[in-house]
């Protein structure tokens, strides 16, 4: 029978549990290397979840300080990956608890400098970027949450269920209302025909 | 693209999805954000050594003072002759503490048969002593046999404050040798406390900062060859050591963007420069309708020049700086986290202005010729001096003026271009 590194691992790569030991015995350049490689990914379903570039950035930065301070305590039943999705759903709902006026969502893409790009040649694709972001933001926190992890950061069922703590029956379910909930955004913006 | 598929399949809700067909709708994270977040890991990681520093650190300074007291020549005999223990005790040796209080007896173990004065007479005995009452209104004498004397509290009670017990500071006693007590007990406390701040001195010491740049949002390529080859990250947020040779490197990396590097301190080490980068925190944008905002900035008590166009700020000055901000209805573009306590402007401030058309087709060339006129931003161009003087020649139509906002002697100047 074959076994790869990844599967002994539990998902991690021989290279990123090399990292995570070496995290675990407080070496700085291991978790610089190790933040660099989930940074992006942290920052994605922050912006998601926050709706807002500033907020964002300092819940990344929370995210990274709690992975720093709890790695020790990782024991690796989960994947690393997931593991950290966990910390930063979670810093998100604390942080969208914390704040009292959410922003809209035009207020969001208005500070959004990544589609206000004015080369006409491209422009229609970035328009229909810019509609889907948009009917993204626009669905609520449990929908955008599993939209965010299944089609944009390409989680499989079993790692939602583990980010969110609920069975995976459930999140399939969440994702096909989530889907649902996405396509009529779509219908109204015109995108898709109803 | 990937996402049109995902719509098309979003029609016909039924049909199996693969994971990560939106990939191309992530967010992509602002250049800075790493920078930050290894700032507040350092911040954090300082905070914790800060915190097991407050704790070990007094009882690694006792136990070095010990060390040093102990390895003095002459302090063994020092203490032994300042070894005399006090004991307030009673009438009775096994009467209780409030024996003692109401009794108000003091009595003395002398090792030492030079520790004695007036009023507190000790005689050494090898297994009792005498002694007569320290206080004039009890003039009995006793004799106690200091092996019964079993009760521990008696032998550390206070006695109305008459006696002292070793290592305190009381110095009512006319003993010299209680006073050496005293004067011992002074200096140890003197040295545990040059020891503790010498120790924190330790703890804390950074080496001398050599330069300091400021980095822009858009020059990620310095702090990317700058994480990339530093020899040591130090405790001091966005602070490396770099070898001579990757400073050298960097330099010539600077000097290609533009970037001027200020001397904080003359290279101390031949082998390695130190660097602290600082992060432009904003931006603004400043043209003729908000001359407060450049007087501020020009006031250099309240900012500090610290590059071109680009001004430290400390917090107390922000308040009334925000206030001219807001009055002149402008908006500070956010860029990164301030971390000290300070906050970095980039200023663009506009010198001049023009109004042009297409049918100036020489004087258009040379806008849209981006070597001499470098785009900043929308409608926003920087260019020399030169290039402004042979614009105005290119210039045909006489009612096309250059209009000057700011005026500068700088060798480069900010224009902004309307109608082009």
């Amino acid at each position: 029978m074959d076994f790869s590194w990844e599967d002994l691992l539990g998902g991690r790569s021989m290279e990123e549990s090399i990292l995570i030991e070496k995290c675990i015995n407080k070496d700085q350049n291991a978790f610089e290397s190790l933040i660099l490689k989930y940074e992006s990914k942290i920052y994605n379903l922050c912006f998601y979840l926050l709706k807002n570039k500033e907020d964002a950035s300092d819940a990344s930065q929370e995210v990274c300080i709690k992975v720093y301070k709890a790695i020790n305590k990782f024991k690796g039943d989960s994947k690393f990956s997931t593991w950290i999705y966990r910390i930063t759903y979670n810093t998100c709902l604390d942080y969208i608890k914390k704040r009292k006026d959410e922003l809209s969502f035009e207020e969001v893409l208005s500070t959004d400098s990544s589609i206000e790009s004015k080369t006409e040649g491209i422009i229609e694709t970035r328009e229909l970027k810019f509609e889907l972001k948009r009917c993204i933001l626009k669905l609520n926190n449990d929908f955008k949450t599993v939209i965010i992890l299944r089609d944009i950061e390409g989680l499989s069922y079993q790692e939602i269920a583990v980010v969110l703590n609920i069975e995976v029956g459930t999140v399939k379910s969440r994702i096909n209302r989530a889907r649902e909930a996405l396509k009529n955004e779509l219908i109204k913006s015109g995108i898709v025909r109803g | 693209m990937k996402y049109e598929e995902y719509i098309k399949k979003l029609d016909v809700l039924n049909e199996e999805f693969e994971e990560g067909l939106l990939l191309e709708l992530q967010e992509k994270p602002p250049t800075n954000l790493h920078g930050e977040i290894m700032k507040s890991i350092n911040k954090e990681r300082k905070r914790v050594n800060f915190f097991n520093y407050r704790i070990y650190a007094p009882a690694v300074a006792a136990v070095l003072i010990f060390a040093v007291v102990i390895n003095r020549p002459g302090i063994l005999e020092k203490l032994n002759f300042t070894k005399n223990v006090e004991i307030a005790q009673g009438q009775n040796l096994t009467n209780d503490e409030n024996a003692v209080q109401k009794n108000n007896i003091n009595q003395k173990e002398v090792d030492n048969p030079v520790a004695s004065n007036e009023t507190n007479v000790a005689i050494n005995t090898p297994e009792t002593q005498t002694a007569e009452a320290s206080t004039p209104n009890n003039n009995a004498s006793q004799q106690k046999d200091t092996k019964s004397n079993s009760n521990g509290d008696n032998a550390i009670q206070p006695n109305n404050g008459s006696n002292t017990k070793i290592a305190s500071n009381d110095k009512t006693n006319d003993s010299p040798a209680e006073e050496s007590i005293s004067d011992s007990n002074n200096e140890n406390e003197e040295k545990q406390l040059i020891m503790s701040n010498y120790l924190g001195f330790l703890y804390f010491k950074e080496p001398d900062v050599n330069y300091e740049i400021v980095l822009d949002v858009n020059k990620s390529s310095i702090l990317n060859f700058i994480t990339e080859n530093y020899e040591e990250k130090l405790n001091t947020p966005n602070t490396y050591k770099l070898s001579v040779e990757q400073f050298d490197s960097l330099d010539k990396l600077l000097i290609n963007n533009n970037i001027n590097k200020k001397v904080i301190n003359e290279a101390v080490s031949t082998t390695s420069k130190v660097v602290k980068i600082n992060f432009v925190n904003y931006h603004i944008t400043i043209n003729d309708s908000q001359p407060e905002i450049v007087k501020f900035f020009d006031d250099q008590e309240k900012s500090v020049k610290i590059d071109d166009n680009t001004y430290k700020v400390t917090l107390e000055n922000m308040s009334e700086l925000d206030k001219i901000i807001n009055s002149s209805g402008i908006k500070k573009e956010f860029i990164s986290k301030a971390e000290d306590e300070y906050i970095i402007f980039k200023t663009l401030i506009v010198n001049y202005e023009i109004n042009i058309d297409a049918s100036q087709t020489a004087a258009v060339g040379l806008l849209k010729d981006n070597e001499r006129c470098v785009p900043i931003k929308d409608n926003i161009y920087k260019l020399s001096r030169e290039s402004l003087n042979k614009l105005k020649e290119l210039i045909t139509d006489p009612s096309i003026e250059i209009k000057v906002l700011n005026e500068t002697n700088n060798q480069d100047i900010i224009i902004k271009v309307n109608n082009i």
